[in-house]
């Protein structure tokens, strides 16, 4: 689930970045979506290794 | 051999400290919308110090990470370049606070044009 957040999120703010007229209204938000979910996933990473078990 | 979570439990609580710092970002008073403005704003007028505190402790954090991968999964095949780019993510996040990006409508600087490769990155 989070791979798809990353992927739409990253696909929504270089399509924000390419065409100026979206940039106001979608770059801001998709950015956070996708720094949030690359972090929490390297978190569920750290933490899964902490639990003692191989992240999938 | 280091235990996993020596390394593993410090690394939690940065990446948990940088959510934290973000989420900060965006309640104290700002000039900036989360909708309209890019996270790299931040770095930029009264908020530049949170910001570069968060920017160092992801720069922390993904370090790391670079060190539970080394030690956590010693037999996986890709752990070496894992690591190796975990630790260039980490540079690039201790060079962004020296890099403030240009804001909308700004002539575009040589800073904010090396901000934007190193975000990329």
């Amino acid at each position: 689930m989070l791979h798809l957040v990353a992927a739409g999120s990253l696909a929504c703010l270089v399509l924000a970045l390419l065409v100026r007229r979206l940039r106001p209204h979608a770059f801001g938000i998709s950015e956070r979506a996708f720094i949030v979910s690359v972090v929490v996933f390297h978190l569920l990473v750290t933490v899964g290794l902490l639990a003692g078990t191989p992240a999938g | 051999m280091i235990p996993t979570a020596v390394v593993a439990a410090p690394t939690t609580a940065l990446m948990l400290a940088r959510l934290g710092l973000l989420a900060a970002l965006h309640v104290v008073p700002s000039d900036y919308s989360p909708v309209r403005h890019a996270v790299s704003d931040y770095a930029v007028g009264r908020t530049r110090r949170l910001a570069a505190t968060m920017t160092w402790i992801g720069a922390a954090a993904w370090a790391g990470l670079a060190g539970t991968v080394a030690v956590a999964l010693p037999g996986w095949e890709h752990r070496a370049s894992a690591t190796l780019w975990l630790i260039v993510l980490a540079a690039v996040f201790v060079a962004l606070p020296h890099l403030p990006t240009d804001l909308e409508g700004e002539r575009r600087t040589l800073v904010g044009t090396l901000h934007l490769l190193a975000a990329v990155a």
